[in-house]
């Protein structure tokens, strides 16, 4: 009963991860391919999404420089960079293509924090990797979980790489050579942090239950 | 439980994923020409080292590339760029290229080349079969005038080139790069295992 519980939860967790992922993908598809004012459908439909799917994000939408980025994506076409394509009209006129392609701008910027907060909001690790042990199996799931924590470590180890081969005069000369070294000491790391992973994994494995008088309490 | 194999799966898969979502993003939404291509070699290379760092050790060098591919396509959807979807078709058809040929027995240097260049020509093969989803038989025409026009080969002195010429060429450089790719995943696991003062064959 409790399995079946379970199973029903996953399949729903599933079936969600990959409606918000259809949703995020169509929209910013759309709002990358539309002009205006066709382009205020998928701005309108990622919105909705997020009031559907993770109602709490909404207020992040309230935010002032939120807005005030959506205001300057309006403002500067129309009184900066003047019309599209038109760069013999004086700077400082409002004309109606350079307000639309300003509109067109802040709905693109609109729609893409909508789809990165309803992302963000919906795909936690857990729920990812709940979703992927339904699909492609438990191993696979527990690496992907994994490699989703590790990117900060990774992106780290990165960074620290880079600093070094700058510290030790970056590519300015003997650039082959320094980006064999850079590669080989990138691929160590990665390796040694295998290592650590591995590590960590044995000890969080549970003994095997070897005591025969040791019995399995069942709920 | 195989830890060592899923700490491989783990810890490289992120690594190409952090590639994926930092500059595949970038090139992706700065439409570079071939960014396919080049993102291709780099998944190549992480593939092949992760496959040949784990078969010297533990003998579970199966099913490796394929794993990393599924944990990075995993991560895309949470960079935030256009043609994801796409991307991790990309991902994962080019890490089944590299495990079709490195599956059957140990692999040596010639076999790594091989499923290089078989990886490498994955984006040309997969563009050639969304054109031809899209436009049936004109998808080879089609290719012509989006490798002239929308990827810059016009500016290469092809504007005159044959569909069929430009095909080969896009063919010929994608398996050459493919290769040269497979070659530096060998010698680059090789020169990280003597590094860390591990057997190497």
């Amino acid at each position: 009963m409790v399995f079946g519980a379970t199973n029903t939860k996953t399949t729903r967790t599933t079936a969600r991860i990959g409606g918000v992922l259809i949703i995020g993908a169509g929209c910013m598809t759309a709002v990358l391919t539309l002009t205006w004012p066709l382009v205020l459908m998928p701005t309108g439909a990622a919105i909705a999404a997020i009031y559907v799917f993770y109602r709490r994000q909404t207020s992040a939408l309230l935010n002032k420089w939120l807005w005030l980025g959506l205001t300057l994506a309006v403002v500067l076409p129309v009184w900066i960079v003047g019309p599209p394509g038109d760069l013999e009209t004086p700077r400082g006129g409002t004309t109606l293509p350079a307000l639309f392609t300003g509109l067109t701008a802040a709905a693109r910027v609109l729609t893409t924090v909508s789809v990165m907060l309803l992302i963000g909001g919906c795909l936690s690790p857990a729920g990812v990797s709940r979703a992927l042990a339904h699909i492609c199996g438990k191993d696979i799931a527990l690496a992907c979980a994994i490699g989703v924590n590790l990117l900060p470590a990774v992106l780290e180890m990165l960074r620290r790489t880079a600093l070094a081969m700058r510290l030790r005069g970056g590519f300015r000369r003997n650039r082959i050579a320094n980006l064999k070294r850079l590669l080989v000491a990138v691929g160590v790391q990665t390796v040694r942090l295998t290592e650590d992973v591995a590590e960590a994994l044995l000890l969080a494995e549970p003994p095997p239950n070897d005591d025969p008088d040791r019995t399995e309490t069942t709920p | 439980m195989q830890a060592r194999w899923i700490a491989v799966v783990a810890v490289f898969g992120a690594v190409w994923g952090a590639t994926e979502m930092s500059l595949g993003a970038l090139l992706r939404n700065m439409a570079i020409p071939m960014h396919g291509s080049l993102m291709a070699g780099i998944g190549i290379v992480i593939m092949l080292v992760a496959r040949r760092t784990l078969t010297t050790e533990d003998r579970y060098g199966r099913g490796v590339c394929l794993a990393i591919g599924v944990v990075a396509a995993a991560m895309l959807p949470m960079s935030v760029s256009r043609g994801i979807g796409p991307a991790i078709a990309g991902i994962l058809f080019e890490a089944a290229c590299l495990e079709i040929v490195l599956w059957p027995a140990r692999a040596g240097a010639w076999r790594y080349v091989c499923s290089g260049a078989l990886a490498g020509l994955s984006p040309l093969l997969q563009m050639l079969a969304m054109l031809l989803v899209q436009y049936g038989a004109a998808a080879v025409s089609t290719f012509r005038d989006v490798f002239l026009n929308k990827q810059g080969g016009a500016r290469l002195g092809l504007a005159e080139a044959t569909a069929g010429t430009v095909l080969t060429l896009v063919a010929v450089f994608s398996l050459i790069y493919g290769m040269v790719c497979g070659l530096l995943g060998w010698s680059l696991a090789r020169r990280i295992l003597k590094r860390l003062g591990r057997p190497h064959a």
